[in-house]
């Protein structure tokens, strides 16, 4: 076993840990509080060539490959200590088509308030405003951990007002990235009125990043084979403001946002050319609540608002920061295929969502989203509509229609494929068997639009599928599932099966899942389609999975 | 408020602050080396196809970065991998043996046009091959480093079409490979053949920097390390009669062996 990952400071948080242990008097106020958490994912990989399983290390010959999570804390006297092993054997999670084995530890911090100062040291999650500028933060399934490590100070001026400043280094799983990264925030509360119906939170934030000279030298080393034209002077120092504020008021709630970025080096669309400029966005949200009424509109602008630690990074490594979705997030497995993922370069996206409850047992969904880069190339646009219908203990229904028109070129990288439109109708019907015993089904048909393709007329990406889903639910511990995704009419992008004929293949899955108290496990024989992840607009793309995956998770 | 104000204030001042650039010059890296003085020197394995319609882009970076380094920096373009099948109409079969084992000992690529600098995986990369935009930097940076070894290439062909070749190698400090190896490799360049490109297919593209064969092992040959001593290894090779003699280079690398495949030092001769 590699130790060498395991950091020093690992040495100095078990003698803490160790020093609390023996000083603890029992005294309820003063009590240690010792939690965590565990997370682990398993899989066993069974290759399947026809759906594109294979090819990759863990399908060839390593057949398995897993991670895990451990997360340990720690509170004692305001003091909070935490540490963090992190496990990957043979991971595909973080590179799809190689196989990644390491481990250590991937977080530890120690915590301290001290009247109103606030201490943090290690590896530190936080944003500022809704993370336009500056956001850390771990999102396991898209492998996706960008903490910063480093010390944070915060301030509470009065009861209204704190001032934060960090500075560090942005975590690259068991190192760091060697830019420098800095920021100052300031974020307050005000109420207006006698009853206080009228609130602002309002707040500033200033994230400055500095380029390390390994990296420069290698923006430089490039430049030099420029022509004259596109060559640019380098910057090191790149710095991001932004103003933002919630203001409160009876039924309304309005958020906005505006950001600015300092000269900043970045890649171009192709991802073959460095360019040079400064970036903005605009974000903006407003929602309505009124008895079964709710109303909520958003709208952003960003341009040239790549932010991360060397520009040499590409897809979901060195983000610095976080741009707010402007889609709705989906469910439902067809409904959910095709996503928007958050174009940092340029984008313009609207989204309007309206909620009515007519009775208690009947209420509808409407939301319509649209988005499109600076010039007006249409990237994604949805239309989607939901009614539920309930009889209290027995049953639910929810049903609707989704359409939506997704630029597959930009999103998936593939050059030349044409804009995918969909027309998926839904259903879900919950049946309430027992007090403890209920049974869901689940279907969805999704029509993909087809164009002529040499005389012939031919279905965009996979074409046209089938899902449906049975689950059963023993409460409180057990759930059974089975669905099976069918491409019952295949399309471009399908793979043909040994005849040549385009296949119509079955991605079935079986789910078993356990629950008791605050432990979770599941174990699910999976076929799974190649697609895209995505949560909160930063996507991953998914390959082909083919074999039984295992997970565990656990709270203590 | 006021104490907010004095708080913020120091943080506007400082962004006033001027930052002193880099210097993208023009011209080769760093100040002309000494008379005696050994240069280090960079080999680009460049992994390409006549299929690829890309890869024309990958061949002009490389004559580009050539024109910047002149004769510190040698190319090889190893047809190889899924674009590598000729057309039916094409002269020639640019695959060889020896190439297609290096594509796989090398490491199978994401993408084309690709290419392995100095046979390193860098820092931040999962492995060796690199894409068009990432060859510069990591070629100025190879480039930087101090040489810890020096190649004495001589040889000629006779009228035979024999090639016969002396390779002196000085280790300037002892190896830390258990195992270093010397590959020979000959190219051919301004092949005219079909090529693909984003203009259509091109029946007379001229091939540059063609690997024509590995006359050691592909993955090279053991070379002894004796201190104070240098390590001479004689070659010689029968040249088939379609290669053009004036367009030949013979290029050797003195590399380490096992999983770490760097290359210390190379050194080319043309004809």
């Amino acid at each position: 076993m590699n130790y060498s990952n395991i950091n020093t400071p690992i040495s100095f948080f078990f003698f803490l840990l160790l020093s609390f242990s023996f000083i603890s008097n029992g005294n309820a106020q003063d009590e240690a509080r010792f939690s965590g958490s565990l997370a682990t994912n398993a899989n066993f990989f069974i290759r399947d060539t026809l759906i594109g399983a294979s090819n990759t290390p863990q399908y060839d010959h390593q057949l398995f490959g897993g991670e895990a999570w451990l997360e340990l804390n720690y509170s004692y006297k305001g003091f909070d200590v935490g540490a963090r092993f992190d496990m990957f054997n043979n991971s595909n999670l973080i590179n799809p088509q190689g196989s990644y084995s390491d481990q250590g530890i991937g977080r530890w911090f120690i915590h301290k308030k001290v009247h109103d100062l606030g201490i943090t040291v290690g590896y530190i999650y936080d944003q500022i405003g809704s993370g336009i500028i500056y956001r850390a933060y771990e999102e396991r399934p898209l492998a996706l951990d960008n903490a910063l490590l480093g010390a944070q100070l915060t301030y509470d001026l009065g009861e209204n007002w704190k001032v934060k400043g960090f500075a560090g280094k942005q975590k690259n799983r068991f190192e760091v990235y060697q830019s420098v990264i800095k920021g100052f925030s300031v974020d307050g509360f005000h109420s207006f009125g006698e009853e206080g119906n009228v609130t602002i939170a309002p707040g500033a934030g200033v994230v400055g990043r500095t380029l390390d000279d390994n990296s420069m030298n290698l923006v430089v080393s490039e430049l030099r084979t420029y022509p004259k034209d596109e060559i640019f002077v380098p910057v090191y120092n790149t710095y991001a403001f932004s103003v933002f504020n919630n203001l409160s008021a009876g039924r309304f709630n309005w958020y906005v946002e505006g950001a600015y970025k300092s000269e900043d080096i970045f890649r171009n669309q192709n991802g073959d050319r460095f360019l040079e400029d400064d970036g903005t966005v605009i974000y903006s949200s407003l929602s309505y609540a009124h008895k079964g009424l709710g109303i909520t509109l958003e709208a952003k602008r960003t341009e040239n608002f790549e932010f991360r630690t060397r520009p040499q990074e590409e897809l979901n490594r060195g983000i610095v920061n976080f741009l707010p979705a402007m889609t709705r997030v989906n469910t439902f497995r067809l409904l959910a295929r095709y996503n928007s993922a958050t174009q940092f370069l340029g984008e313009v996206g609207y989204q309007a969502d309206v909620r009515y409850k007519f009775t208690k047992k009947l209420s509808a969904n409407v939301n319509y989203a649209r988005i499109t880069d600076l010039n007006d190339t249409p990237l994604y646009q949805e239309l989607f509509t939901e009614i539920t219908y309930k009889k209290p203990r027995e049953w639910q229904l929810i049903a609707g229609v989704q359409l939506q028109d997704y630029n597959q070129e930009v999103y998936e990288f593939k050059p030349g494929v044409p804009l995918v439109s969909t027309l998926t109708p839904y259903a879900e019907f919950l049946y309430k068997l027992s007090r403890k015993k209920a049974l869901r089904f689940e279907f969805q048909y999704m029509n993909v639009n087809a164009s002529d393709l040499g005389g012939e007329l031919v279905k965009h990406d996979y074409g046209d599928w089938a899902f449906g889903l049975v689950e059963f639910t023993m409460a409180p511990h057990w759930t059974f599932t089975l669905s099976d995704m069918y491409n019952v009419g295949p399309g471009k992008l399908s793979p043909t099966d040994s005849s040549g004929e385009k296949a119509s293949i079955h991605f079935p899955r079986l789910d078993v899942f356990y629950t008791y108290k605050s432990n979770r496990f599941s174990l699910s024989y999976v076929k799974q389609v190649e697609g895209v992840v995505c949560s909160g607009g930063i996507c991953r793309l998914e390959p082909a999975f083919s074999g039984v995956r295992m997970s565990v998770t656990s709270t203590f | 408020m006021k104490n907010l104000l004095t708080l913020l204030l120091p943080i506007f001042l400082f962004f006033a602050c001027d930052e002193i650039p880099p210097n993208v010059g023009m011209g080769t890296t760093g100040p002309e080396p000494e008379p005696n003085e050994v240069v280090q020197k960079v080999l680009i394995e460049e992994f390409t196809g006549v299929r690829c319609v890309n890869c024309p882009a990958g061949s002009e970076a490389i004559e580009q970065l050539i024109s910047i380094h002149g004769d510190r920096l040698f190319a090889v373009s190893i047809h190889a991998g899924q674009f590598s099948f000729p057309y039916n109409e094409s002269k020639y079969d640019f695959k060889v043996e020896d190439g297609v084992s290096l594509l796989s000992f090398l490491g199978e690529p994401q993408g084309f046009p690709t290419a392995v600098v100095s046979r390193r995986v860098f820092d931040g990369k999962t492995d060796m091959q690199l894409s068009k935009s990432e060859w510069a930097g990591f070629i100025d940076q190879e480039l930087a480093k101090e040489a810890t070894v020096k190649i004495d290439l001589a040889g000629e062909i006779n009228d035979g079409r024999v090639l016969s070749a002396t390779a002196t190698v000085d280790f300037l400090s002892p190896p830390s490979n258990a195992d270093p190896k010397i590959t020979l490799i000959i190219t051919e360049s301004n092949i005219k053949d079909y090529q693909e490109t984003p203009e259509g297919k091109m029946a007379d593209y001229k091939h540059k920097h063609v690997l024509r064969d590995v006359i050691t092992p592909f993955d090279g040959e053991s070379i002894s390390f004796t201190s104070g001593e240098s390590s001479v290894k004689e070659f010689t090779y029968n040249i088939p009669d379609e290669w053009n003699t004036a367009e030949l280079l013979l290029i050797a690398v003195i590399h380490n062996s096992g999983t770490d495949k760097e290359i210390l030092q190379v050194e080319a001769l043309d004809f």
